[in-house]
């Protein structure tokens, strides 16, 4: 697999990461899901799963780069994926208000 | 008194960002740019338009370029001030080192000569005085660069990069000072900004642009705050550290005793002589010395091209080769070789960092960025504009929070912060697309061209500065101010005027960059025209809510429920 691929799907990790640590958060969470109630259960998967999802970033970044580069590119794409939750949790209220 | 620890450094977070603010937003929107300083090079110098290449042979094309080389006259001048006596004829002058050296971005070739002078420095500190000269080669034709083309202003590396961190202000060093104190101002409000942020986890992802003016602004400085914190922190402080010699000069000062004695004792660990013998010697093949550094970096496991090449001693019998490997595969680098300058032996290798060195080379390396992944200069280059809306949205909140009260008031506090916001955001702005275009179409053989460039850059923001003043006056009435609109239009009108003057002048248009994947100039040329697609976004969404907010002022009361951050 390229390296660009490689760092791709560590940008995707790293967003996937991000989302699931914004669905722990109630407000996101209502956003999204309404009155349905989350269980705690869920809620301890999600910030597991999240943690998991930015630690396969890291992996990722480790296998496209040398181990120095990896951490300032993972840094970055954290700060990428959390914009790009961001950006869309803000598209998404936009589009349920309409 | 503040009653509470939060409100302390609610205040202290305010008025360092309101006082350094509009410093800071000069440093981050330059040194953003600076990240593609060299593609800035080649759109503002068009005759450098050409591919990247590596060194080319030291023997037979790098060696004779020495022989053209003299010195510089405004660095004879600079240091005939800082020595006792008259300086020496140049023409007498003996090059003491040499050095040359091009990165992985760079088209021409630069070579350095540094020069003796017999006089006695002023600064006790000093044990030498030098001059330097400088010759540019094209490594394409093998030949000297003219003069007038090797000292045309390189607008990205010549002019944005030293604004970065000095802002131009070289009297006494002053720029580089302010530019220290900023950033130890953005330190402080970058931890005293978390401190006082009540909701940072809840409001993690949280950005509201449909509430009311003060609840998106903030939403929007907390964001941009918060999720490139660790960008803004890193970069801060390694660029605080890399002046770090600058600000407490211990050890050219303080400890300068210690670091003597410690020059002595290193000179003797590696065995590269501190001086020349006196004694005339020889220079071996340097291409050799570069095959053996080639070879020994692949026996490393660290196989690369070679960076930049430097003879200390000239023709002295002392005299050695240090072979640097370019640098394009990692952060840091510690690859450098030393080579016997007559022999070729190898004299020294430097040793693998102890960890201090590798902490401090990480620091230095992810702020000088002379690595090559662009996919990390663009992440890099997008921290730094991320850091620029956060000090842009604070100015607004500052502004917004006050204005209708000192309306009530009649003190005109607010209107002055707005129209300097709009001085710093979007005038900058305007000033460097100004300059862009004067660059591009001042004609060449305009004698100081370089001093017009940077008179258009310096009058256009003061026009802009001016014209932010006079449009301000609905600030005081507790309104938005005409400026920010009128500006943002003036941005992407310039940015689209900018790549229409690159395409007028040069022929270079994007369908043919493109097609030739001449990414310097395309990618500079996609830049503009997505700044000029986000200030005519910003510049519609600003007339929207000029709009509504006529339609429908929100009362003080309203804001008085907004949360007191």
């Amino acid at each position: 697999m390229s390296d660009t691929a490689t760092l791709l799907l560590a940008l995707l990790a790293s967003t996937a990461g991000m989302g699931c640590f914004a669905l722990t958060l109630p407000a996101h969470w209502r956003q999204l899901f309404a009155e349905r109630p989350q269980p705690a259960s869920l809620r301890l998967l999600l910030r597991v799963g999240g943690a998991g999802l930015l630690a396969l970033a890291f992996l990722l970044c480790a296998a496209a780069d040398p181990i120095s580069m990896a951490i300032l590119v993972w840094t970055m794409l954290l700060t990428a994926g959390a914009v790009l939750v961001t950006a869309l949790l803000t598209l998404q209220a936009r589009s349920a208000r309409r | 008194m503040r009653e509470t620890f939060r409100q302390a450094m609610l205040y202290l977070h305010t008025w360092l960002g309101l006082v350094l603010g509009f410093v800071l937003m000069v440093v981050f929107f330059f040194g953003s740019t600076s990240v593609f300083d060299r593609e800035i090079d080649r759109w503002t110098v068009p005759e450098t338009r050409a591919q990247a290449q590596p060194l080319p042979s030291f023997d037979r094309v790098l060696l004779p370029l020495f022989d053209h080389v003299r010195p510089d006259p405004e660095s004879m001048e600079h240091e005939a001030d800082h020595v006792e006596g008259p300086l020496p004829p140049a023409e007498t002058l003996k090059a003491a080192e040499w050095w040359v050296g091009m990165g992985h971005r760079d088209t021409l070739i630069d070579a350095w000569v540094t020069y003796d002078l017999p006089n006695k420095p002023k600064d006790p500190a000093a044990d030498h005085a030098h001059v330097h000269g400088h010759v540019s080669l094209n490594p394409q034709t093998g030949e000297k660069v003219p003069d007038n083309l090797a000292e045309r202003l390189r607008v990205g590396s010549g002019f944005f990069y030293p604004m970065h961190f000095g802002l131009h202000l070289e009297w006494l060093d002053l720029g580089i000072w302010i530019v220290g104190l900023a950033g130890l101002a953005m330190l402080a409000a970058l931890v005293s900004g978390v401190i006082i942020h009540r909701r940072l986890f809840v409001e993690f992802f949280t950005f509201r642009p449909e509430k009311v003016k003060l609840r998106s602004t903030l939403d929007l400085h907390n964001v941009t705050g918060v999720l490139a914190l660790p960008f803004l922190l890193v970069i801060t402080f390694s660029g605080l550290l890399i002046f770090a010699g600058f600000y407490l000069p211990s050890t050219s000062k303080l400890m300068l005793p210690l670091v003597k004695a410690q020059e002595k004792v290193e000179a003797t660990v590696s065995g590269l002589p501190k001086d020349p013998a006196g004694r005339p010697g020889s220079l071996g093949s340097v291409d050799a010395m570069m095959v053996a550094a080639k070879a020994r970096w692949a026996e490393r496991g660290v196989p690369g091209e070679v960076g930049s090449v430097a003879v200390t001693h000239v023709g002295d019998e002392n005299a050695y080769v240090s072979i640097w490997r370019d640098n394009v595969d990692r952060v840091a680098t510690n690859e450098t070789l030393h080579f016997d300058a007559d022999t070729g032996k190898l004299l020294y290798e430097d040793p693998p960092a102890r960890p201090v060195q590798v902490v401090s080379g990480f620091l230095y390396g992810l702020h000088f960025q002379h690595f090559q992944h662009w996919g990390l200069r663009w992440l890099l280059f997008a921290g730094g504009l991320m850091g620029c809306v956060c000090i842009a949205t604070g100015f607004l909140f500052f502004v917004e929070r006050r204005k209708r009260k000192h309306a009530e008031a009649g003190v005109t506090g607010a209107r002055i912060v707005d129209a300097l916001a709009v001085t710093a955001v979007t005038g900058m702005v305007i000033a460097t697309l100004c300059m862009l275009i004067g660059n591009r179409v001042l004609p060449i053989n305009l004698p100081d061209h370089d001093v017009w460039q940077k008179g258009v850059f310096w009058l256009s923001w003061l026009a802009a500065m001016v014209h932010a003043f006079l449009r301000s006056g609905p600030v005081g009435r507790g309104g938005v101010s005409m400026a920010w609109a009128e500006q943002t239009g003036a941005v992407a009108a310039l940015a689209i005027a900018a790549v229409l003057a690159n395409w007028v002048t040069t022929g270079d248009h994007l369908v043919k960059t493109l097609s030739q994947r001449y990414w310097p100039v395309a990618g500079m040329d996609l830049v503009l025209l997505t700044a000029a697609c986000i200030a005519l976004l910003a510049a519609r969404a600003l007339g929207r809510r000029k709009r509504d907010s006529a339609a429908r002022e929100p009362a003080l009361s309203d804001l008085e429920q907004e949360p007191a951050q």
